[in-house]
Parts: C-alpha cells; sequence; structure tokens
C-alpha cells in the first residue's frame, strides 16, 4: 500500500512549490495564503513532508535557494 | 537578545526528536524559520510549536529507517516473527503448565500475556534497526523472568503444599482440579 491518499499538507506544500522554488518560510506563508488562512503549517510537520517528498522524487532542493531563504527567513 | 537565545536554545533541544542526518540537512533553516515565525519577546515556544516538532520527527525518523509499508524490510520482521511466534507461545505454554502445577502461585495471567507480547515487539524493533531499544526490552524481559522464576523456586521450597502438589502431578496432571471448590 504506497499508494497513500495525499495527505492536504502535502497537497498545499506542492501547491505552493508549482508556483516556484520557495525556502521554508515563504512555503508557511504560502500554504496559509493558498488555504484561505484555515491551515497553517508549524516547521516540523512542514520539513518532515519536505523530507519525505524529496525522498520520493516530488521536489528537489535547491542549495543556493536554500541558504539564501535561510538567511532571509532569519533576518526577516 | 538574551530571550531569543533562550528560545533558539530550546527549539534546538526540541531538534533532538528529528533524525541526525536531517538536522544536518534542514536544521539551521529550520531553527531560522522557527524563530521568525515566534512573536518577539517569547523565551519558550509555543506548547502546539514543541509538540510539532517531536510528532514531525518521530515522523521524519519513521520514514527514514524506511519502515513505510512498502518497505522491503516489514516482510523479513514478518518472518522472524512467524518463526518467534510458536516457539514462545510453546514456551509460554509449557510455562504455564508448569505454573499451573503451583496452585498458590497466580502467574497466569502474566506469563500469559508478556511472552507474546515481547515475542511480536522484539523482531520488528530489531528490523528497524532501533537495537538499542531492542537490547533495551529484552534485558527487561530477562529481569522480569528471572524474577518470576525465583519467586516460584523459594515458595515451592517453603510451600509445603505445593511438593506434595508437585509430587502429585507425575501421577495425574489434572490433580488439582479437586482444589477448584475449595475457597
Amino acid at each position: 500500500m504506497t499508494n497513500q491518499a495525499m495527505q492536504e499538507p502535502t497537497f498545499l506544500i506542492l501547491t505552493a512549490l508549482a508556483a516556484g522554488a520557495q525556502h521554508g518560510y515563504g512555503i508557511m506563508t504560502d500554504v496559509a495564503r493558498i488555504s484561505g488562512d484555515r491551515v497553517r503549517l508549524r516547521a516540523g510537520t512542514l520539513y518532515a513532508a519536505l523530507d519525505r517528498l524529496r525522498g520520493d522524487g516530488l521536489i528537489d532542493a535547491d542549495r543556493e535557494e536554500i541558504v539564501d531563504g535561510g538567511s532571509a527567513a532569519t533576518t526577516g | 537578545m538574551n530571550d531569543s537565545l533562550a528560545l533558539e536554545r530550546r527549539y534546538r533541544r526540541l531538534l533532538v526528536w528529528f533524525p541526525a542526518e536531517h538536522r544536518r540537512e534542514y536544521g539551521e533553516e529550520m531553527i531560522g524559520v522557527l524563530l521568525a515565525s515566534t512573536p518577539q519577546g517569547r523565551r519558550r515556544p509555543r506548547l502546539a510549536d514543541a509538540f510539532d516538532l517531536m510528532t514531525g520527527g518521530l515522523r521524519a525518523r519513521l520514514s527514514r529507517q524506511g519502515a513505510g509499508l512498502g518497505d522491503a524490510r516489514w516482510p523479513d520482521a514478518l518472518a522472524v516473527c512467524s518463526a518467534a511466534l510458536p516457539v514462545t507461545l510453546l514456551t509460554a505454554l509449557a510455562v504455564n503448565y508448569l505454573w499451573n502445577l503451583l496452585p498458590a502461585l497466580d502467574f497466569y495471567g502474566v506469563s500469559d500475556f508478556y511472552l507474546p507480547a515481547l515475542a511480536l515487539a522484539l523482531p520488528p524493533l530489531i528490523a528497524l534497526r532501533y537495537r538499542r531499544a531492542a537490547a533495551a526490552a529484552a534485558l527487561v524481559a530477562a529481569t522480569w523472568f528471572w524474577f518470576l522464576l525465583l519467586r516460584v523456586t523459594r515458595s515451592v521450597s517453603s510451600h509445603p503444599r505445593l511438593s506434595v502438589a508437585l509430587g502429585g502431578a507425575s501421577r495425574n496432571p489434572y490433580g488439582r482440579s479437586g482444589r477448584h471448590g475449595v475457597t
């Protein structure tokens, strides 16, 4: 049973990333916006999901993007 | 300044729930996101965030260990389990039978429950490479077993009726059935 139904947070994360590469904080705000503030992702859920999606080959890490995003997230 | 340092330290402690590899990959970024999404002046993570980090970390561990239902190690674990279970149940039955000959002791339910439970728990633990947890469980089981055995042998030697029951058992294994009415 590897073909599990996709959970809503996962779907929202993929929707957010379909618009373009994003860092973690950007995904969180995007998911809140897309869902009309109904779904508020927390960091633990988000990064567990990102890791799993990467493992499944559905997304890929853009190293530069993450480094930029990381510093942007801490200063902004 | 001090507040955000204390907060960061607490977040780092919570990140331990994630596998080390995951922390190396995302740890700094997660700290950044966590600090950015926490209101100024807080020294402690919100309870919901802490809980989310714990469950997220456990989920990441499970998927890193390859514990998904499609993982190839599940059939292995099942195979070990199905071999271990009959052996354990037979042992439990034998132990039960012996303990039935000692009517003053009421370990029946304990032996019935713990041994099969351990047989079920250990192989998947080992297969999932939680070797330390499996070793700890085995140690607890062994200690428990010896504790019971010691109590049994001590009771036998200090209980004259039991030696009679044991002696009678060789002739009639159901010899204790006559005792049921006596309360």
